[in-house]
């Protein structure tokens, strides 16, 4: 590890000829490239599974595109196929919309700037949280309704509120790895969703996020029953 | 209604993904941002550009509708 630090530190060097990064700083990116990928994708996989019980007619529209996918292409489903899956694609999005994996991004502050009266001098860490900017309701109507036709052509709230729908962040530092989680996902529900049908195990109201960990994650329990489409059946 | 392609230069990191969808549009020259090479396109590249904007890694690109009249005198792309 520390020589692969070495050699990618150094390969970016400032004017000065200096290495750009120390090896810390080049360990901590490995970290977070390797790690932040792991649960932030599990919660958000489990969050719209719940979502879909939830909301049987938004679960009865992906499934039907998984069946029509899996139809047309005679099981074989492609990169280019998972990238028109409109209602799938809703579906997550509005799943990171209200159940946003992480809840709190910080910016440095590189230039003073006033909010109500305060000034907010450069060097500050500034906290915004996806949470609640995702939910704003003078930007989202019906801000907390699962409503994942908020993505279907022509509407794209997504897109239109570039600073407000942020549970990737937003401008320079927007999370390096959306277009993968986005298509990991996909991936995961196409196999998913074609081959298991889900029922709740639970009271729909009692999946909740528990807050008192470093990192937000479900509840305990959190619990769904699983049936092969077919014939066979299990429980998780 | 007309409609120009921008790109915020701060955020484009040069993935190229825009190329990909729209090579009448855009081009990614290696270790380069996006060079726009036409800002106002035909409406038949609507689409690609579209797509564009919505796969762009980075969020770089936006779609502006102007009016028919006031097509010149921005620097964006």
């Amino acid at each position: 590890m520390n020589a692969t630090s070495s050699t990618f530190s150094c390969r970016s060097k400032t004017k000065q000829g200096n290495c750009q990064f120390s090896a810390d700083t080049v360990t901590g990116m490995f970290i977070s490239m390797m790690f932040a990928g792991h649960h932030t994708t599990s919660s958000t996989a489990s969050w719209l599974i719940i979502e879909l019980l939830r909301n049987p007619e938004v679960m009865a529209h992906v499934v039907g595109e998984m069946d029509a996918l899996a139809e047309a292409g005679e099981g074989v489903i492609t990169y280019q196929d998972l990238r028109e899956v409109p209602w799938l694609e809703a579906a997550i999005k509005e799943t990171l919309r209200m159940h946003p994996p992480l809840i709190l991004l910080l910016r440095m502050v590189m230039e003073p700037f006033e909010v109500q009266g305060h000034t907010i001098p450069v060097g500050s860490l500034v906290g915004t949280s996806p949470a609640v900017s995702n939910r704003l309701p003078e930007v989202f109507e019906s801000a907390n309704v699962f409503d994942p036709s908020r993505y279907i052509d022509p509407r794209q709230d997504d897109l239109d509120n570039p600073w407000n729908w942020i549970p990737f962040g937003a401008g320079r530092h927007r999370c390096v790895g959306a277009a993968f989680a986005l298509m990991q996902l996909k991936t995961i529900f196409c196999v998913l969703l074609r081959d298991w049908e889900f029922e709740p195990a639970q009271p729909l109201d009692s999946y909740r996020n528990d807050h008192s960990k470093m990192v937000v994650q479900l509840s305990q329990p959190c619990r769904v029953r699983y049936k092969r489409r077919r014939s066979q059946s299990g429980a998780v | 209604m007309a409609w120009r392609v921008v790109v915020d230069q701060a955020l484009c990191q040069g993935h190229g993904v825009c190329e990909a969808e729209a090579p009448e549009v855009f081009v990614v020259a290696k270790a380069n941002t996006v060079e726009v090479l036409t800002p106002l396109p035909e409406d038949q590249l609507r689409r690609a550009v579209e797509l564009a904007v919505k796969y762009c890694p980075t969020h770089a690109l936006s779609i502006i509708e102007i009016e028919a009249t006031a097509t010149t005198g921005t620097n964006e792309g």
